[in-house]
């Protein structure tokens, strides 16, 4: 869509607001934690997030997967009752957190292993997707032209189409069953558009701004310029492009998962909603099944919303001066 | 250019701003963009106000129309039109007095239009909002007698403003600032993005309009050479400060403040018409940073006849009239040398 | 506007529509199966089609798409099928045509996608205004935390939620669905009474969550428009402060709505997919799923190609109405 953002030129409140061009290399190693202490938001966002992979990878190691699988434990128990499960013939009981579903599984346990699983895919796939967006938009920024216009325009007329029903027709048609690191990889093939748009902008308006023209011509090569001139200055770009990445990426395969097209004998979140869902269990108020799989994703998705609002002000300085 | 005698005695003056202050509170500090500003104008005058970039004429112009945003505030002073102080008026009072008492043109016509709105409706605009009963042809006339009076077509009022140059926007906004015959016109920088044949049309058109209405005129710029051929008064600020003012013969003759020499020794020879925009770059040293002012007089660290008395006493705007040129009003500077 | 930019403009729809209708051309020959086959013989075994019934199918399957023909022409048979919305037979509702089953649903996901998108655009714009324009209450500001949290949350997550409290445990609402099962679908007072009640949850999903994304937008541009010399010399004429604020302030704040709403409406709809799916609402979602369950796969790509040639279609009316909103923007060639 051709838009034309009002932008103010030359308002007079502009010059006194001095935004510090990053400039070195040690000054860019440092400047992580120099945003930590000023950017309280970007930092609840990555503690959070954090705190959900460690909760998961952790707790994952503390859970019987055999809990996870249908049919081992009795159906529809409330939380915070002592479950009968039989595992490889022997008879055990054990105490239910977050009570059992409507198939037999220990919904604390499915939480656990779900969890990791589904943050898993939504990085793997997120990484790939930014890589790809990265290195295009790199190529596309830098040396313009015929390639970059097809990635340009590839990129924008994809950015409109509703890839969870690409995903759903190419799932549906390939029937054959997928594990999660294969999802992942069909997934990254639709997060690589926002990442290129975002770095192609940035690359270009870099080279328009002196510091670049004078690495160049003092001699650097492409690389040096991208890599110690640029990337430096990049970083909360992608960064942010990267939360969103997962974001994104996180939603698609949960949107799969819930279509019933997810990982098959996964216990990812999404497939927990997928079965909660066929066993009508909001309907039922077997509330204990949706919540704990829902209130997961809150979290994960709440934290790389942090970190991507904590990252605005770096990757817009404009909107500093609003605090 | 006239050279009687306005001193104080017998009519009032147009505007009357008297120990201005302005602050902006930001993280670093408070910084006085504006302080202990007072100057008069004459109904009909015309003042022009230069000074460094920085130096605090917009916020000056600002706080006259009560538009200083946070973190700024003003902080003292007064601005007197007709008796009535315009800083002391209700929020209310004062959106009234805008337009019809004291009108802006303001810095930078390139973006001051609403972008997605049509000229004759940013006229009108105003004028609804003061609660002009005109009917829509009434309107319609007015918007056309204005854009004839600032020599515009009257087709420009059916246009958005990125369908017009540099030069008409001006124009366009010269024609709201009169919309409503303001006694006061502050015109900040009115030209300074327009090239040098544009910006002389603009200047006697609002030269002008100025007359016709015999509104007081505070003119602001850095361009002393353009300015020269417009103003009566002069004022020259520093830092946040007045530190001169005076009839332009005056300041061109017998500057007295050593900044303003400095200015008017930097200034190309005003005669010589090849070369007449005499910006004010040509200063040695820096402006001084508002969040650490030098002690005393905030001009010393710059200034060639800086004495010790300098850094520590901050000089007061007092008269300072050679005896010979006494009868064309008084000069005053802020200066320890006298 | 210029026949020029038109012209691409409208090229690059059509580029779309053929590209999803020859994406579900391509796949099932690459991936090498006869979906059409191979799923009716599996329903047959299920029972799920009497077979005398899937021979009759088989038959005409393979005549429509003239699998004996050479691979250019069963395309181009194909595509020409797609551009008249001729999807053939849905192979679980046979004989019944997938354009007249998608023709059912569809009106269901209209009204709900455009009903809740006007109400959540208009909130959002309102609430990130206010939440920036100095001269409004507070308690906006008080709204914005909470409306943020929601935002980040996936839409069908929140109808689950809302699912629970306000129909199973507070019974105000009813349990999924689009109308209640009985009365039948017609054209009277009663029947949209209970339609309406039956969309207010799922609506809600998708509003409560869209709100703080439209908002968030909304607050940042209008930060920017008071800083823009066009507001300064609003508030220099003494324009009274609900113009400055709806005619200077939000008249330009919102045009990058626009923008951004044409390129969400992708997740949107994918969204509103899913929530439909979660309250059981008759629209294409719960077709979507259906024909998943069914291997249905006639009804899939037609939905698919539908969804997307309608998300296709709004993009393409937006991008040309929003000259209308913004003079700036005329298509025209530089001058
Ligand atoms: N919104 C603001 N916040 C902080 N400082 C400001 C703001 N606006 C102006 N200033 C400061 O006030 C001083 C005077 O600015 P200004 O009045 O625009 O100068 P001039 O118009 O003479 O160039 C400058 O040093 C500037 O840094
Ligand atoms: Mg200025």
């Amino acid at each position: 869509m051709t838009t034309a953002q009002p932008e103010s030129q030359g308002s007079m409140f502009d010059t006194t607001i001095e935004h510090q061009e990053g400039s070195g290399f040690v000054r860019s190693l440092l400047a992580p934690l120099r945003w930590m202490r000023d950017y309280p938001t970007l930092w609840a966002g990555l503690f959070l997030l954090a705190f959900m992979v460690l909760f998961g990878i952790v707790g994952s190691q503390f859970v019987d997967p055999e809990l996870a699988r249908a049919g081992t434990v009795e159906i529809d128990l409330s939380p915070g009752q002592t479950v009968d499960y039989r595992v490889k013939g022997e008879d055990r009981s054990a105490f239910s957190v977050l009570g059992t579903d409507s198939q037999g599984r220990d919904v604390w346990a499915v939480t656990m292993l779900g969890t990791p699983l589904t943050i898993y895919v939504g990085f793997l796939a997120a990484l790939i997707g930014m890589t790809i967006g990265t290195v295009l938009g790199f190529i596309g920024g830098f040396y313009g032209g015929i390639v970059d216009n097809f990635f340009k325009s590839f990129a924008d007329m994809l950015i409109t189409v509703p890839v969870l029903m690409i995903l759903v027709v190419v799932a549906v048609t390939l029937k054959s069953s997928i594990d999660v690191t294969q999802q992942a990889l069909i997934i990254s093939a639709f997060v690589w558009m926002w990442p290129l748009r975002t770095i192609r902008a940035q690359v270009l308006s870099m080279r328009e701004r002196a510091y670049i023209s004078v690495a160049q011509i003092s001699g650097a090569n492409t690389l040096e310029v991208i890599f110690l001139e640029m990337l430096p200055n990049l970083l909360p770009f992608l960064a942010a492009s990267l939360a969103t990445a997962v974001a994104t990426a996180m939603l698609t395969t949960i949107g799969m998962d819930a279509l019933g097209l997810g990982p098959q004998n996964q216990p990812t979140l999404g497939n927990t909603i997928y079965w909660a869902l066929f066993y009508s269990a909001p309907f039922r108020g077997i509330w204990w099944w949706w919540t704990p799989p829902v209130l997961a994703l809150a979290l994960v998705f709440g934290s790389l919303y942090l970190i991507t609002a904590g990252l605005d002000p770096l990757a817009n300085p404009r909107l500093r001066r609003q605090v | 250019m006239s050279a009687e005698t306005h001193a104080n005695g017998g009519h009032s003056a147009a505007l009357d701003v008297n120990d201005l202050g302005v602050s902006y509170y930001t993280s670093s500090g408070e910084i006085k963009a504006a302080d202990g500003v007072s100057f008069s104008i004459m109904p009909g005058k015309r003042m022009g106000l230069v000074g460094e970039s920085g130096s605090g004429k917009t916020t000056t112009a600002l706080a006259l129309m009560r538009l200083i945003k946070p973190p700024g505030r003003i902080t003292k002073g007064s601005a007197v039109i007709d008796g009535i102080d315009l800083l002391s008026l209700s929020e209310e009072e004062m959106r009234t007095a805008k337009l019809s008492q004291i009108a802006l043109v303001p810095q930078g016509a390139m973006n001051s239009l609403n972008p997605v709105a049509k000229v004759k409706n940013q006229i009108i605009d105003g004028l609804r909002d003061h609660d002009a009963q005109h009917s829509a042809s009434q309107y319609r006339e007015l918007v056309t007698e204005l854009l004839d009076k600032v020599g515009l077509n009257r087709q420009v009022g059916d246009m958005y403003p990125h369908e017009l140059s540099g030069g008409m926007k001006q124009r366009v906004t010269i024609a709201i600032a009169i919309s409503m015959g303001p006694k006061v016109i502050i015109a900040d920088e009115p030209t300074s993005a327009l090239d040098v044949v544009v910006q002389r049309q603009i200047m006697e058109t609002l030269a002008e309009l100025q007359d016709e209405l015999a509104a007081a005129i505070l003119l602001i710029g850095h361009d002393i050479g353009l300015m020269a051929q417009f103003v009566d008064t002069l004022g020259v600020m520093y830092a946040g400060r007045l530190v001169e003012t005076g009839t332009l013969r005056q300041l061109l003759s017998e500057p007295k403040h050593p900044y303003t020499q400095m200015l008017i020794d930097s200034l190309p020879s005003l005669e010589r018409k090849d070369r007449k925009r005499g910006d004010l770059r040509g200063i040695p040293g820096t402006a001084p940073s508002l969040y650490a002012l030098p002690s005393g007089c905030p001009f010393h660290p710059r200034c060639p006849q800086a004495m010790d008395i300098c850094p520590s006493e901050e000089p007061l705007l007092k008269v300072v009239n050679d005896d010979h040129v006494a009868n064309q009003g008084e000069q005053q500077a802020a200066c320890l040398l006298y | 506007m210029t026949a020029e930019y038109l012209l691409r403009r409208i090229g690059v729809f059509f580029l779309v529509v053929w590209g999803a209708a020859s994406f579900n051309f391509i796949l099932p020959r690459i991936a090498d199966v006869n979906p059409i086959e191979e799923r009716m013989s599996q329903l047959a075994s299920r029972g799920a089609v009497s077979s005398g019934n899937t021979e009759a199918m088989i038959k005409h399957f393979e005549k429509r798409f003239g699998l004996d023909k050479p691979l250019w022409e069963q395309y181009v048979r194909y595509i020409w099928n797609f551009a008249r919305f001729d999807f053939g037979f849905s192979i679980a509702f046979f004989p019944t045509q997938v354009r007249s089953v998608i023709s059912q649903a569809l009106p269901w996901t209209l009204v709900l996608v455009t009903v809740s998108s006007l109400i959540y655009m208009f909130l959002g714009m309102a609430l990130g205004a206010l939440v920036a324009w100095p001269g409004a209450s507070r308690a906006f500001k008080l709204l914005f935390p909470p409306i943020m949290a929601l935002s980040a949350i996936p839409y069908y997550l929140v109808g689950i939620a809302l699912i629970h409290f306000f129909a199973f445990q507070l019974e105000w609402f009813p349990l999924g669905g689009g109308y209640t099962v009985g009365s039948s679908p017609g054209w009277d007072f009663d029947f949209y009474l209970d339609a309406a009640k039956h969309a207010i949850l799922p609506a809600l999903a998708i509003i409560l969550v869209s709100i703080g994304f439209s908002a968030i937008q909304m607050r940042g541009m209008m930060v920017t428009t008071q800083g823009e010399d066009y507001m300064l010399l609003a508030e220099a004429k003494g324009a009274k402060s609900w113009r400055l604020f709806a005619w200077y302030g939000v008249r330009n704040a919102m045009l990058p709505q626009i923008t951004s709403f044409a390129l969400t409406l992708g997740h949107v709809v994918s969204g509103v997919i899913l929530v439909e799916v979660v309250f059981g609402y008759p629209g294409i979602g719960t077709m979507l799923l259906q024909s998943i369950r069914n291997f249905d796969y006639t009804l899939l790509y037609g939905i698919v190609y539908l969804v997307i040639l309608s998300i296709a279609l709004a993009t393409l009316i937006l991008d040309l109405i929003y000259p209308r909103l913004d003079p700036r923007i005329t298509y025209a060639p530089r001058s």
